[in-house]
């Protein structure tokens, strides 16, 4: 397989020696298989025991809890990477990390580290992140699941729904209401253990692309977890996802620019080997707008990345790479399916598959019009 | 009068099995024969014996109102009706004709090519006159209802370079079908062969003085019918976007209260509204024999993109529930990609469009 070369400023060559790491992995282990994996539905366990064995389920935790000790950029690179490849092992790894793992580095206490945070980093264990109700979308304050104190433990009720990873995953962080009548502030965040009784992975959902991702519902039903495992302050739940938010958008910026590009890989492999269209203006005009696009999107995610590695906020930096990258998917995505013409219907071709996978990014992590409210509201003030 | 019926027909019929159908790729050959009972099969059927007076209208609203639902059926009742005229402008084909719009026999177009159908005006399958058979030779791909129909209609160019249409009986072909396609997975889309295969001369259709006529009057018909498809199910999912506005909650209020909803809502019913003047536009033309209407690639162009944008927005609506299989409209949006390639490739209707403007 062909992989044309990234060049951009804003990585080292450091980061390029890790994406070239990555891309002879995936190349090995993960293309040949990313379109089976798909079609039929399988969650890519072995893969991602391959890339915990080189600690990439870690990359930027620090070594002392089991991480890669790498920056957000180079994190950034391999969920690019693999995305290129297969959007499932993709968002995968980018849940587990940004979602699942990132809320424990970033609020837990030492020993909530030590117990959650180390087994995830080392890929020992896989992470998952409950966010999302079935009333609250959007609206993510909306939650409805209410956590209720009963001495040294809290005793929690609800729904979860489009959790990804959770059918999989040995702890998930997720959010509940102490107190619904103080709103956003009466939330507080958890950490949950697989097992735990009353806490069940319920029905996986039947998705148009992403297929080899698994997304489920979760229940609470009387379940009773130790107050050890609340995360952070009690009703700091709010600001705790807002800051996993902040930081997982620029994972799903990654994610779209992975599945664009390689979209745009196989677009260039067709047309290469097709004199008449590659003397063709017309596809010739497409395939520039394509990787300028791409090119402008990559360099909005990895400018953000960098200032998140400087310890800045990436609120706006991130709301706008992840708007901007997963819209230039869509559209990237849907024109490589066109430029392979018929063929590039059937599942032969591997457009097709990123043309569904694309799909999510505009909706997950907070949809375009999310993106664009909190754009606006950093511009504009409140 | 035929939307009220299809309407009911489509909400009653289609509605309740269409996904289910379509996620086991089970072509939908009951529902196509309770079509074909209603007469719907005769769309396309000239009402006058010159075939100077097709129906246009009414396959347009037919396939309007089925699309909304199920763009499958939709596929396939095109390509059968398409059929049926090409029969019917045609000597010696009475009988069959007959049987094809009593829905006995299933009959279909078959003309995309590999390389993407790139330009159908560069059709790559050639028909050698040898004796009194012609010798047909190609591949095709993406033909409707392939793993099913009794009959196909073949394009092939003659040596003269002109595209003509052959009438091919099932047993003659290779069929290999398409499995696992992006969208209409239940539309029995199968990839056909032909190797040196002899016909009669009779299997050359068209009007016997000149049958190269034939093409032109098909693919526009056909292109047409895509249009119709496109605005159809670009109107449905635009309608299921709107309800769902209207029921889903989100920061206390229903989400078509928020104005950015609300403007790509508004903006879906712009670019149907529009793109759907143009196929009502085109149908009420009278129909000329040939050379080719030229706004038919232009509506198509317009149409099937609208509807890939509108299915995507009508996707985005719904948020992650419309990226979910509980909810049709992932299936519209992929549906909708399919429709973008069925009519050929953009590619080839921009070189239609532009050989009008700049004939020389």
């Amino acid at each position: 397989m062909q992989t044309p070369n990234i060049i951009s400023t804003l990585s080292d060559e450091s980061h390029e020696a890790f994406r070239r790491e990555i891309q002879e992995f995936v190349r090995q282990e993960l293309a040949p298989q990313a379109t089976e994996l798909d079609q039929t539905d399988t969650f890519p366990t072995a893969i991602l025991q391959k890339m915990a064995a080189r600690g990439w389920l870690g990359i930027p935790f620090p070594q002392t809890y089991g991480g890669a000790g790498l920056d957000t950029l180079s994190y950034i690179i391999a969920v690019e990477e693999v995305s290129r490849v297969c959007g499932s092992t993709g968002i995968t790894l980018a849940a587990h990390i940004s979602l699942g793992s990132y809320p424990i580095y970033q609020s837990g206490t030492e020993e909530q580290k030590q117990r959650y945070l180390v087994p995830l980093a080392r890929g020992e264990h896989i992470g998952s992140f409950g966010l999302t109700e079935p009333q609250a979308g959007s609206d993510a304050a909306g939650t409805q699941t209410t956590a209720v104190r009963d001495g040294d433990h809290y005793i929690i009720n609800g729904t979860k729904c489009f959790i990804t990873n959770v059918s999989y995953a040995d702890t998930v962080v997720f959010t509940a209401s102490e107190d619904k009548s103080k709103g956003v502030h009466g939330i507080s965040a958890f950490i949950v253990e697989k097992g735990t009784p009353g806490f069940s992975p319920g029905k996986k959902e039947n998705k148009l692309g992403l297929r080899a991702s698994n997304t489920a519902e979760i229940y609470f039903d009387d379940c009773r977890i130790p107050r050890a495992n609340l995360l952070g302050q009690s009703c700091q739940g709010f600001k705790i996802f807002m800051q996993t938010l902040d930081g997982g958008r620029i994972s799903i910026g990654a994610l779209a620019l992975g599945e664009a590009q390689g979209a745009l890989d196989e677009a260039l492999r067709y047309v290469n080997q097709d004199k008449t269209l590659k003397k063709s203006q017309r596809v010739q005009r497409q395939i520039a707008d394509m990787v300028t696009s791409v090119c402008a999107a990559r360099h909005m995610i990895y400018h953000a990345a960098r200032l998140k590695d400087q310890g800045q906020r990436v609120t706006l930096e991130g709301a706008m790479a992840k708007l901007y990258a997963s819209e230039v998917c869509m559209q990237v995505t849907s024109q490589a399916v066109q430029l392979l013409g018929a063929v590039g219907l059937t599942s032969q071709y591997a457009a097709e598959r990123f043309f569904r996978d694309a799909k999510l990014n505009e909706i997950g992590e907070g949809t375009s019009e999310i993106q664009r409210l909190v754009i606006a509201r950093q511009v504009l003030g409140r | 009068m035929i939307q009220e019926t299809l309407h009911k027909f489509a909400l009653q019929e289609l509605d309740p099995v269409a996904s289910e159908m379509d996620q086991k790729g089970e072509y939908p050959r009951k529902i196509f024969a309770q079509l074909a009972q209603m007469e719907i099969t005769a769309l396309a059927l000239p009402e006058q014996s010159d075939g100077q007076a097709i129906d246009s209208m009414g396959l347009v609203l037919a396939l309007q109102e089925l699309s909304g639902y199920w763009l499958t059926v939709a596929f396939v009742l095109l390509n059968h009706n398409s059929a049926i005229y090409a029969l019917s402008q045609s000597p010696h084909c009475n009988e069959l004709v007959d049987e094809l719009l009593a829905g006995r026999k299933i009959a279909t177009l078959a003309f995309l090519e590999p390389n993407g159908g790139y330009d159908e005006l560069k059709v790559t399958s050639q028909a050698v006159p040898q004796g009194e058979q012609y010798v047909l030779s190609g591949q095709k791909l993406l033909v409707a209802s392939g793993t099913q129909a009794d009959l196909f209609i073949w394009l092939a160019c003659l040596p003269d370079g002109q595209p003509a249409c052959f009438l091919v009986p099932r047993d003659k072909l290779k069929i290999t079908p398409q499995k696992r396609l992006l969208g209409m997975q239940a539309a029995g889309c199968a990839e056909l062969e032909l190797a040196a295969v002899h016909l009669d001369k009779q299997a050359l259709l068209g009007p016997a003085a000149n049958p190269a006529t034939l093409w032109p009057q098909i693919r526009d018909l056909y292109h047409l019918g895509l249009s119709a498809m496109a605005v159809g199910v670009a109107q449905h999912a635009f309608e299921l976007a709107c309800q769902y506005s209207k029921e889903r909650q989100q920061f206390g209020r229903p989400i078509g209260k928020f104005p950015m909803v609300q403007e790509r809502i508004i903006n879906m019913a712009r670019a149907i509204a529009g793109t759907r003047l143009m196929v009502y536009q085109d149908a009420c033309q009278p129909q000329q024999a040939s050379p080719l209407v030229p706004q038919l690639p232009l509506t198509l162009l317009n149409t099937t993109e609208m509807a890939m944008r509108v299915t995507i927005d009508a996707v985005q609506v719904h948020g992650g529930n419309g990226y979910t299989k509980d909810y049709p409209l992932e299936r519209y949006m992929r549906d909708a990609q399919v429709l973008r390639m069925a009519g050929g490739s953009p590619e080839s209707l921009y070189h239609c469009a532009a050989q009008e403007i700049w004939r020389s």
